[in-house]
This record gives C-alpha cells, sequence and structure tokens, in this order.
C-alpha cells in the first residue's frame, strides 16, 4: 500500500514540477531559438541629429529587477556611414563602422585591428573584390556626400555574421544587393575616423542593450513585458528615442507556447492521478481484511465509532502521511534526473507551491482511497447487522454506479467524437469531457468487462463441463469472488491509459518530424549569397562534387504569392516530400516541371556576334535586325543592334564585348519595323534566310550551336512569321508590324507556361492557367502539373517550379529572391567549402536537426512527452498493482488452498488454478483495455489542437504504432506471467495443511 | 505487587465491582434472510446469578453462540428480554450497549487470533482491551502488568503474541477480555482448538478471575469435559433451554410456558406425540405414558 501511496503522491507532484519545468525549458527554448538581434532593445535617435549621448541617457532608464540578476547587460553602441569605393571600374557598396568591442569580435587573419584616426579594417572577400591588401589605402566616397576619404587597410577580418554580438545585423553583406549595386562586407574602424570624415547628419548612432537570457523568472515574464511596452512609450515621448525590440514578441510566443502544454498535462497528471488514486483503492481494499480483526476486536471493546473508525483508518492513513514526503521526493527526485533529457541544459526541477500543493491534494485523494477501501472492514466488522440486506444495498449501488460510469463515459466519447478535444478546432482549451473521455472510457470497458466476465464464465461453466480441477476453481472464484472486478477494472485503466499515451507520444513525435523536415524543406537548408557574376545553379552543381546531394532553390516572395523555383535535378533525392502531400510521388513530380520538346538554350560568350542572312525586303525603309541577349551573369538583357535588313545576302556583325562576361542566353531575333508614318494600311514583309551564326573568340569566328537546321528549336511567339528549316539554315517569312512591335523569332527553349506545382489556393480560377510570380518579380502564366497543400519550406500561397526554366523567363535581374541551397542527408562535409570556391557563401543554416532541438523543448513536444511517461507509468502502475494485491490476498488465501490440499486437490492444480484466475482477470482488464486506448486513440488525437493548428502540409499521419504497441504490451504481459508464476508457487508452497490448525475461522 | 481488591461496583481506581447476574425472559431470535427466516431461539429463559461461573453446552446450530450475542448486547432479540444487571438491553441504545462492552460485559468470540492484536504484546494488548473504557472517562483497575501478574502469566508481557503458542495465546486473550475488570465474561468456544492440558490452563484462568474478581462468567463449549470443570451448566437444544447440570447431575428445565425437554435417552421410551398422564407425588410430578381408548 506504501507503494501504491508514494506512486499516488508521486504521480501528484510530477505533473506540477514538471509543467514548472517545462514552462521554464520553453521560455529558454523561445529565447535560444529567437533569432539574434530579436532579443534586446535596440535605441535610435527619432531624429537624425540624435546623438549617442541621448541613447546612453535613454538606456540609463530602463528598468531593472528589484534582485536578482539584471535584466540586461553592457551595452553596445554603433556608428555608422554608407560609403562606395569603385575597384576595376565597378563601383561597390558599403558601410563604416565603428562598434564598441569590434577588435574583441572580429577574426583578425591578416594585420591588426583598428585603433587609431585614418584606418580600417576590411574582410578578406572585400579586400580581395577591391583589390586591397594590408598597409594599402582604402578610397571612399560618402554615400549622399562630395565628400571622399583615404584610409590605410591595418587588417582583414574573416567575416563570422552568426556571432551573437552582431545581433543579427548583416554587417556582412557581401553578395547581397542587385547585380548593378554589389554589396561587400562592412568596413570596420573608430568613432574617430567615422567623425573625422563624416558630417553629423550622415552618421547613423544606435545603442543595443542585450537581454540576459537565463535572468528571467517565468513567473517575472508579464510584469518584464509590461515594462518593456511601458519603456517604449515613455523613452520615445520623453528621450525622443525609439526603442525597437522583438523582446515582447518572443515572450508572447513563448507564453502561447507554454499554454499549449498546461491543459495537456493536467489532463494527463488528474487522469494518472485518479489511476493511481483508483490503484489505491483497489490495494487497500485487498489488504483491508487484514485489519478486520482489529476493528472487530475494537466493536467488541466497545470502542466508539470515532475510535473504530481510527484503528480502521489509521495505518492506511499513516501510510499515506509517510508516502507525502517520499512521494514529493521521488517525483522530485525523477524530474531532476530526467530534466536534462526532457527540458535541457540549465532547466532543473523544483518543488514549487503549486507541486506541495498537488501533494498535499493527492494525499487528500489517497486518504479518501484507502478511506473507501476500508468500507468493507467497517461494514464487516458491524457484527449485529444481517449479511443480506448489506450486499442487497451493494449490488443496487453498484448497478447505479455502474449506468452512470457508462452513461458519462458515454457522453464523453460521443462529445470527443463529434466536437473534438479542445471542442472548437485550433483553440488550445480542452473541452473538460472530451479530455477525460480515454480516462473514462477505459473506466466504464472496464466495468463492462467485470460485469461481464463472471456472467460468461457461468455460461463457459455450463457448456464446457470441463473436468481440469485448477479451471473449474479459476472460473468459479473469477465469477464469484468480487475482488476480481476492481483488479479487471484497475487493469482496464491501466492499459488504456499506457496504450494512449504511448500512442499520442508516437503519433506525435512521427507527424512533428514529418512536419520540421517539411518545414525546412531538406535535411539542410543553407541561405547563400552569390558572388557578382557567378552563375547560381551551375555553381551549385559544381560543388556538388557527387551530385544529388545539394540542390539549388530560389524563393521569390511576394505579396500575392511566393514561387520556389528548385533544381529539379536533384529534387527527389534532396527535397523533403512526404507521403501523401501529393497523388504522386517527387520523381514524378519533378520530371513534370521540366517540359518535353524545349530545345537547348542558344548560349553566346564570345566579344562580338555575326549573322549570314539572305533576305528579301518588301518595306521602306528597311527593317532593323537585332538579337537580344540575357546576361545570366548580371541578369540583364541587352538589345544587340546587327542593322538594318537589306535585299541580299548579307553578313551582320557587332560587337558584343562586356555584354557577356561569363554567358549569355539568346532570347531570340527580333526584326522590327518603323514606317515614316504609322498607318493601318501599311504593310511591309520580309523573307529571311539565317543560313549561320556565329561568335568571335581569340581573333575567329565560331559557330555558334543554333540548330538553325532544326525547325523544332525555333519558335515564333510573337506571331507574324513562318518559319522553316533547310540545310541552307532557317527561314523566317515575316509579316512586318507597322506599329514597330519587333517580330521574334526565338530559340524553342521555353514554354509558352512554365510547369507549376501549385498550393491549392492557387488554382486555377473559371480554368484561366494561374499566374506566378517569376524569379524577376514579373508574372508568368503557369500551367498546372500538380496540386498540393502545401509546399516544402514555403507553405501555402505558393508554387513550385523548375528553377532552370523559370531562369528562361527572367527579363532582369532576382528581385526578392532568397538564394538558398538545399542539403540532402548524402551531402559531403566540405559542401560548404566548395561552395565557397565556386563564389556562393553561406549566410545562414536551417537545419531538421535545429529544428528538432528546438522543438525537443517546445510546449507540444514536452506535453507529448509526459503522454508517454503517463503511459509507462501507468503500465507500471498495472504491474505493480495486480503484484501487489496477489500478494495482499496471500494470507487470506492460506486457509482456503490448505483445505483444498488437505481433502486431496494436488499443489500443481491449485497453482495452475491461481494461474488462471490471473490470466482471466488480467486478460480480460488487458483486452478491454487495449481496445478502450486504440478508441480513444483513434478518435482523440487527430482532433488534438497541436495536430489541428500545424502549418498546412502534408497530411495527418494517424496510423497507430502497432508494432510499439504490441512490443510494450507483450512486455508487460511476459512480466505479468512471471509475477503471477512467482506469486501462485509461493502461495501454494505457504498453504501447507498444517496452516488449517492455526487458521482460525 | 498488589493485587486488587475485590469490592462492590467502584469507580475508585485499583478496584474491581465483582459480578452482575443476567436474565433472559422469553427470549426469540430470528435470524432475518432472504426468501425465510431462520429461528435460532424459541423461547429461552434463563437466569444467571452474580458471580456464577456457566457453561453454555449443546449441539452445533442450537443457538449457544446466539444466546451469548444477546448477553453481549452485540444483537437485539427478536422479542423476549435479556437484562444484564439493571440494564434491559431492549431499552438501551446501540450506543449504550457499547459502552457496557467498553467496561461491563466482556466478549471473547471463538478463535484464539481474534482476540487480541497477534503482532502486539500481552501488555499491549490489555492497553488496546483498555482503550475503551479510557474513552468512556473511566479508569481500569489496574495497569497492564498488574493484570498480567494477577492472572499468572506476566513471564511473556513483552513477547508479541502471534509468536506464543495457541494455549498461552488464549490465556492472552481472557486477559484481554478482562483488561476492564468486566462483571460479565462471556468466552465462545475458548477451549476450541486447544490440547486438553491447555484448555485446562484456560479454564483455570476463568476460575481465578472468578475467584480473584468475582466475575460472572459464561461460556459456550461443545466439550462435556469443559463443562464439567463449571459448578453449572445450561444445555440449549432447539432454541431453547434442554437441561441444566449442577455439580456433575443433570436436570430438565421447566420453561415460563411449563414445557420441560426431556432427555434425548427418554424419547425412547417417550417417542415424540406420545400421550402422558402427569401424575402429582409429593415431591413432584410422575410421567406416565397413557393409552387413548378407542
Amino acid at each position: 500500500m506504501l507503494v501504491m501511496a508514494v506512486a499516488a503522491v508521486a504521480i501528484g507532484t510530477f505533473g506540477p514540477i514538471y509543467l514548472h519545468s517545462a514552462d521554464r525549458s520553453v521560455l529558454n527554448s523561445a529565447l535560444d531559438h529567437a533569432p539574434s538581434g530579436n532579443l534586446g532593445l535596440t535605441l535610435q535617435p527619432a531624429h537624425r541629429t540624435g546623438s549617442m549621448h541621448q541613447l546612453e541617457a535613454a538606456a540609463d532608464k530602463i528598468l531593472q529587477p528589484g534582485g536578482g540578476r539584471p535584466w540586461f547587460g553592457q551595452r553596445i553602441s554603433t556608428a555608422e556611414v554608407g560609403f562606395t569605393s569603385v575597384a576595376a571600374g565597378q563601383k561597390y557598396y558599403s558601410s563604416l563602422v565603428d562598434r564598441s568591442g569590434v577588435c574583441a569580435h572580429l577574426v583578425m587573419v591578416a594585420g591588426q585591428c583598428s585603433s587609431q584616426t585614418g584606418t580600417v579594417v576590411l574582410s578578406t572577400r572585400s579586400a580581395k573584390e577591391l583589390g586591397l591588401r594590408v598597409g594599402q589605402t582604402l578610397h571612399l566616397s560618402l554615400i549622399d556626400s562630395s565628400r571622399t576619404a583615404s584610409l590605410k587597410v591595418t587588417g582583414l577580418c574573416a567575416p563570422n555574421p552568426s556571432s551573437p554580438y552582431w545581433w543579427g545585423i548583416d554587417y556582412f553583406g557581401y553578395g547581397t544587393g542587385p547585380p548593378n549595386k554589389p554589396v561587400i562586407d562592412n568596413a570596420f574602424s573608430t568613432t574617430s575616423t567615422i567623425n573625422a570624415i563624416a558630417p553629423r547628419a550622415l552618421i547613423d548612432h544606435i545603442l543595443q542593450v542585450p537581454f540576459q537570457r537565463t535572468s528571467l523568472a517565468v513567473n517575472s515574464v508579464s510584469a518584464f513585458k509590461s515594462m518593456v511596452e511601458h519603456y517604449k512609450t515613455s523613452a520615445l515621448a520623453d528621450e525622443g528615442v525609439v526603442v525597437s525590440t522583438q523582446l515582447p514578441h518572443v515572450l508572447a510566443v513563448a507564453s502561447a507556447n507554454e499554454r499549449t502544454p498546461n491543459s495537456i498535462v493536467l489532463v494527463v497528471d488528474i487522469e494518472l492521478l485518479l489511476l493511481a488514486a483508483f490503484a489505491l483503492y483497489f490495494v487497500a481494499s485487498r489488504t483491508a481484511w487484514e485489519r478486520m480483526a482489529d476493528v472487530q476486536l475494537a466493536v467488541l471493546r466497545g470502542y466508539r465509532p470515532r475510535s473504530t473508525l481510527s484503528v480502521a483508518l489509521a495505518e492506511p492513513i499513516v501510510v499515506v502521511l509517510i508516502a507525502l514526503p517520499v512521494g514529493l521526493l521521488l517525483a522530485w527526485t525523477v524530474a531532476v534526473t530526467a530534466a536534462t533529457g526532457l527540458f535541457g541544459p540549465g532547466v532543473g526541477a523544483s518543488v514549487t507551491l503549486l507541486a506541495l500543493g498537488g501533494a498535499l491534494v493527492s494525499g487528500v485523494i489517497g486518504i479518501l482511497a484507502v478511506a473507501l477501501g476500508a468500507r468493507r472492514v467497517l461494514r464487516a466488522a458491524d457484527v449485529g447487522e444481517a449479511p443480506g440486506a448489506s450486499s442487497r444495498r451493494l449490488s443496487t449501488w453498484r448497478l447505479v454506479g455502474d449506468v452512470a460510469v457508462i452513461a458519462i463515459a458515454g457522453a464523453a466519447f460521443v462529445e470527443l467524437t463529434v466536437a473534438g478535444v479542445s471542442g472548437v478546432s485550433g483553440e488550445t482549451n480542452a473541452d473538460p469531457l472530451s479530455a477525460f473521455a480515454p480516462g473514462l472510457l477505459a473506466l466504464a470497458l472496464g466495468v463492462v468487462a467485470a460485469r461481464l466476465l463472471p456472467v460468461l464464465l457461468r455460461s463457459s461453466h455450463r457448456l464446457t463441463r470441463s473436468r481440469s480441477v485448477a479451471w473449474v476453481i479459476a472460473t468459479r472464484r473469477v465469477a464469484r469472488r468480487p475482488e476480481f472486478s476492481s483488479e479487471i477494472v484497475l487493469v482496464a485503466m491501466c492499459t488504456a491509459l499506457a496504450v494512449f499515451g504511448v500512442s499520442g507520444w508516437a503519433i506525435n513525435a512521427r507527424n512533428h518530424t514529418v512536419h520540421n523536415s517539411f518545414a525546412v524543406g531538406a535535411k539542410e537548408v543553407l541561405t547563400v549569397s552569390v558572388r557578382p557574376g557567378v552563375r547560381f545553379l551551375p555553381a551549385v552543381r559544381s560543388a556538388d562534387r557527387f551530385g544529388h546531394s545539394a540542390m539549388a532553390a530560389v524563393v521569390e516572395r511576394a505579396t500575392d504569392g511566393t514561387t520556389l523555383a528548385v533544381d529539379t535535378r536533384d529534387m527527389a533525392e534532396v527535397m523533403s516530400w512526404p507521403p501523401g502531400l501529393s497523388a504522386t510521388g517527387s520523381t514524378r513530380i519533378a520530371h513534370r516541371l521540366v517540359p518535353r520538346g524545349l530545345s537547348p538554350p542558344v548560349k553566346v560568350t564570345g566579344a562580338a556576334l555575326r549573322m549570314t542572312v539572305t533576305a528579301r525586303v518588301n518595306a521602306r525603309p528597311g527593317p532593323q535586325l537585332s538579337v537580344d541577349l540575357f546576361d545570366e551573369g548580371s541578369q540583364t538583357v541587352d538589345q544587340v543592334e546587327l542593322g538594318t535588313l537589306a535585299t541580299g545576302t548579307s553578313t551582320y556583325e557587332a560587337p558584343i564585348v562586356g555584354l557577356c562576361p561569363a554567358t549569355c542566353r539568346l532570347m531570340d531575333i527580333a526584326i522590327s519595323w518603323t514606317p515614316p508614318t504609322i498607318t493601318s494600311t501599311q504593310a511591309g514583309s520580309a523573307d529571311l534566310n539565317i543560313s549561320s551564326f556565329s561568335e568571335l573568340h581569340g581573333g575567329l569566328w565560331e559557330p555558334i550551336n543554333a540548330g538553325l537546321q532544326t525547325l523544332r528549336r525555333w519558335a515564333n511567339l510573337t506571331g507574324g512569321a513562318h518559319l522553316s528549316t533547310s540545310s541552307k539554315g532557317l527561314t523566317a517569312l515575316v509579316e512586318l508590324n507597322p506599329d514597330g512591335t519587333p517580330v521574334e523569332v526565338s530559340p524553342h527553349d521555353v514554354s509558352r507556361y512554365l510547369p507549376a506545382v501549385l498550393t491549392t489556393r492557387l488554382e486555377a480560377i473559371d480554368g484561366e492557367p494561374p499566374p506566378v510570380i517569376g524569379l524577376d518579380g514579373g508574372t508568368i502564366n503557369a500551367h498546372s502539373v500538380g496540386q498540393v497543400l502545401a509546399l516544402p519550406r514555403v507553405g501555402s500561397d505558393a508554387a513550385l517550379v523548375d528553377l532552370e526554366m523559370a531562369e528562361r523567363f527572367l527579363s532582369g535581374p532576382f528581385t526578392y529572391a532568397t538564394t538558398e541551397v538545399w542539403l540532402s542527408s548524402s551531402a559531403p562535409a566540405d559542401i560548404v567549402s566548395r561552395l565557397a570556391a565556386n563564389g556562393i557563401s553561406v549566410l545562414g543554416v536551417d537545419s531538421l536537426e535545429a529544428r528538432g532541438r528546438a522543438f525537443d523543448h517546445s510546449g507540444v513536444n514536452l506535453a507529448y512527452n509526459l503522454f508517454l511517461i503517463a503511459g509507462m507509468a501507468a503500465a507500471l502502475l498495472g504491474v505493480a498493482s495486480a503484484s501487489l494485491a496477489l500478494a495482499a490476498s496471500t494470507r487470506g488465501r492460506e486457509a482456503e488452498l490448505a483445505a483444498m490440499r488437505a481433502i486431496g486437490i494436488p499443489a500443481g492444480s491449485l497453482r495452475h488454478s491461481i494461474e488462471a484466475e490471473q490470466a482471466l482477470a488480467l486478460g480480460a482488464g488487458v483486452i478491454f483495455g487495449t481496445g478502450a486506448g486504440l478508441g480513444a486513440a483513434a478518435v482523440a488525437l487527430r482532433s488534438i489542437p497541436e495536430f489541428v493548428t500545424l502549418v498546412p502540409g502534408p497530411p495527418l499521419q494517424l496510423g497507430l504504432p502497432v508494432i510499439l504497441l504490441a512490443t510494450g504490451l507483450a512486455t508487460t504481459l511476459v512480466i505479468f506471467s512471471l509475477v503471477v508464476q512467482l506469486g501462485s508457487s509461493a502461495l501454494v508452497k505457504r498453504a501447507t495443511i498444517e496452516k488449517l490448525g492455526g487458521s482460525l475461522k | 505487587m498488589t493485587v486488587p481488591t475485590v469490592t462492590a461496583r467502584s469507580e475508585e481506581p485499583g478496584t474491581v465491582a465483582g459480578g452482575v447476574d443476567v436474565h433472559l425472559i422469553g427470549v426469540v431470535h430470528l435470524y432475518r434472510q432472504s426468501g425465510s427466516d431462520i429461528v435460532a431461539l424459541r423461547g429461552v429463559d434463563l437466569d444467571i446469578g452474580s458471580g456464577e461461573m456457566v457453561a453454555l453446552l449443546g449441539p452445533s446450530g442450537m443457538g449457544k453462540s446466539t444466546v451469548l450475542r444477546l448477553m453481549a448486547g452485540l444483537m437485539t432479540p427478536s422479542a423476549g428480554t435479556v437484562t444484564v444487571g439493571p440494564h434491559d438491553f431492549r431499552r438501551l441504545s446501540a450506543a449504550e450497549r457499547r459502552a457496557l462492552r467498553a467496561g461491563e460485559i466482556s466478549f471473547m468470540v471463538q478463535g484464539s487470533g481474534t482476540n487480541v492484536l497477534p503482532f502486539a504484546t500481552p501488555t499491549q494488548n490489555i492497553w488496546f482491551a483498555q482503550h475503551g473504557t479510557k474513552v468512556s472517562g473511566k479508569s481500569p483497575p489496574w495497569t497492564p502488568s498488574q493484570l498480567l501478574e494477577m492472572l499468572g502469566i506476566q513471564d511473556f508481557a513483552s513477547v508479541p503474541v502471534a509468536r506464543l503458542p495457541l494455549g498461552l495465546k488464549q490465556q492472552v486473550s481472557v486477559a484481554a477480555c478482562v483488561a476492564s475488570a468486566p462483571r460479565l465474561l462471556l468466552a465462545d468456544e475458548p477451549t476450541a482448538q486447544l490440547a486438553s492440558e491447555a484448555s485446562a490452563d484456560v479454564v483455570r484462568l476463568f476460575q481465578r478471575v472468578n475467584e480473584v474478581l468475582g466475575t460472572t462468567i459464561v461460556i459456550v463449549t461443545h466439550d462435556p469435559s469443559i463443562a464439567a470443570m463449571f459448578p453449572r451448566t445450561v444445555t440449549i437444544r432447539d432454541g431453547r433451554v434442554g437441561a441444566e447440570g449442577h455439580l456433575g447431575e443433570e436436570y430438565a428445565v421447566v420453561d415460563g410456558s411449563g414445557s420441560i425437554q426431556l432427555p434425548p435417552r427418554v424419547l425412547e421410551t417417550l417417542p415424540p406425540n406420545s400421550r402422558v398422564r402427569v401424575i402429582e407425588i409429593p415431591d413432584g410430578v410422575e410421567l406416565r405414558k397413557a393409552e387413548l381408548r378407542e
């Protein structure tokens, strides 16, 4: 009984301790995983004329807590002025920055940090871009000013943008900015240098006040948030300082995350506590007879009712009182032991007032349970009462109780089925009736099993007429002894809660792993910057040594949708594409995103172009012949005029020096005509045959692989031309547009519609092809090749396209695009350095592992971990109470078994009878409990808010963890059978015939 | 050690009150069962004097234990009157009957294990038995050790009862039952399962209690040899007082309605439904079998 009482108190106490630690863990996790710069306060003058002195004065007024660690740490002041610098004809954009303590945080790789006026530190890659070394001079021009300055480079540093010292501000923005305004990393200097070269109005001052993450107590969060909000208002009103911070938002997210487990922990803990109380009642009632003699003696000795009651209850109450500190200690020990694993480093386990309250409530419930369990003793001790009346009253109450339990459980289950756990989808406040439905269902099914089994056994006995003594004894005992009813109910409840808890935990873990993977998009996603002039897609492919482990991706985010363009060559191997996301797999989707029959693009890389054209022109003046080239490095379109088209065979040439430093793609050959006066009656035509197309390389004209003899490689998307090919080349019969609109003959390397996988919210309306956002911010008509609820990483309102195809639709640079490299689990360890070698620098990393770590300490996960703990605790409780009950019944059954041995029933048969009766009771409990647990899991888990409110993504996988459950149940049954075998052997051994002499009455 | 003196009933500590008389007049008792009632006693008339030692004899199921329980106030009779000293049980509430059991009446149930706490020592058992008296605001007349010494079982005062042999265990039970110096001691089969020597020890203890304390003692037994050690025996047959024995001689008893149970051996001569003539003789009556004229 002490074991049960300790378990009940420990369970009642563990919930509040767990909840407190979970709150701390969630808060820590929210603060730890908040992006750098989202924590702390950033102070800026409301007007440009503001000074650092003004910011310092405002920072002095930040409140700190009365005691304990201060909330805010040492301030960081920053002065910054923008500048440009020209190298090799290219103007680069950057800023000159002084930041307090910067020299301690710069990773110097050459020279020294800047400490004197007129000196500067550059990053290695900026210095390389500018062609500077240590000791040389940086010539700069201030932005928005005519001032120039020359600063001596005293050192070179390696970019370390991920250091929290930078507060997430992109001081190392190398590679960002549009191709025509390339940005290099900031240059670091001193305040005196900045003040010397820049007028005060151009210098931006900020003061950052870091937040000490571990200084905030869980119960001070609200007060802290209020303080921050109040300070923001007063700083602006009183000091003219704008305070920006994400702290309230981060803390609000943490608070919301903390609320999530509250209802779950409460429900799980109460259910477990009630289960423990029931187990305690069960054990108390099974051991009650041991105290019966004492109580009867008290009655005989004329004790008053209160004194008799104390004789009956003194022992169990003392046991519960002893269990209070022991259970508290046990819960705390378990929580402390598991704290690091469950809640992360730095989170301990505290015995809060709530935990003490939980222990007391558990103790009270425990005392009530043992009091109920002892009622048999009091009733039996009432020696004057006729037995018949008592049993009639009991049967009536039992019937009423059974009906009530089944009715309430039925109502709860209906409520759960109809309205779900939360009642209203998306809310985290659980509907109490639904929330307790699993426990109630287990109780009801346990009661049904307990009442049904005796009836079945009586019937089966009549039908089978078994001659096995063991079986006859076992079935009659189970059919007639009331204590088996409570054993069946208890085992059913324990089994149901164990099955439900383990199922909930497993399903949650599986779904959140899938969703985390879906949210990241791959095992790891690198946000990268691309060196100006470097072609992103080929660079990633080049860095991916073995292929299919690194995928180039560009995310174009616009207000009306997001376009995710990926290298479909690697999509199937790299991208997370959970089962059920689409009707077909990712391999087929990847194939569909690349239209068939397109010709390869026509690439131009030379210094000049030459085209041999035989033409018959019927227009005055002659039409203009030009080509449009797309520079894939700078992502700009250039029109190259080849000249006026004239009748006869002519060679048209034009220099393209500087236009295509890397590679250009031929967009089209355009024939445009501008008549002197534009009238609708005017007409003109030109028939031309392009027999050769070549480029100048090193003084030699080399043919361009344009497929002039292959008709399918060319298209006329603008209309106005009839195309044909022959061995002599490409022939176009062109009807000239009198309004000057060019007639374009294009390589057939793009389709009319861009194939795309669309999320449901972007689907076509009225059958019209849906527009998607191109990588240059323009609109592209798409052709849907698949439909999903959401796309990996970008979610809903998004389209997935092939990156190479999307690039062919470019008519300008990426606008709001983020370049990313998605990595599979087989990506080589040196992929980052290989990317760097190909001109791709990593700015940030998002990984499944990091999200998993963050999720480990989220409120939802901590809540579901409690499901697992509760499940295991329920299983242990079941095994322990069944074992204790068997042990407790030993003394009471000695005489009975001894009497059977005395009349010649073999010990083996008696042992088998005990095993059989336990198998019947435990088996019924386990079977009905498993049914209740599976039923509750199947209905309840699909409506649990944490699943329902997940971002749109792959469908929930609600399949029950059959193997896990089967293993758990098998293990439990093995333990049960071992306990029963040992118990029955011991019991029969002790029941010797000599015991009959010593067993009185 | 000073042995307390026996006096009239007193509230003074260290003194005991002696015995009490018991009267059963026309007592009928039915055990109510679902479906049918069982008649346990059919009209028992019995007078037991103060300080008397009586053994109730009779076959199983004839109502001996029921008589004892009625005397203890554990049950109320279906009809008739049970008085113990000045107390008419019909007029007493359950609480008042309980209060009597805390002081004046002690009941020793069948089986040595049920009258004592097996895990406790004799001293502790006597303390436990005296608790009811103390709670009622009265002081027991002796301490546990005084009582044990008085009964001659002080050598085992500190040994848990569970470790004692059966006979000694039963003697401790007797000690526990007289812990509060009851005026009426009722014992149900106190020698059951005891060897003859142990049984004799227990009876001798009863006799000592009777001598020292003057307690009225009524026991139930199956064993005629045990009954023979009591100065008076009462045989209960078919729910009535069938016979009485005094100093080894058995007598039939005329009850309140004038009925008399013939000894079983006489039934051969006078089988059931026989007609007899009742002939008065100078010192009694004579029964003669009568033949009815046709």
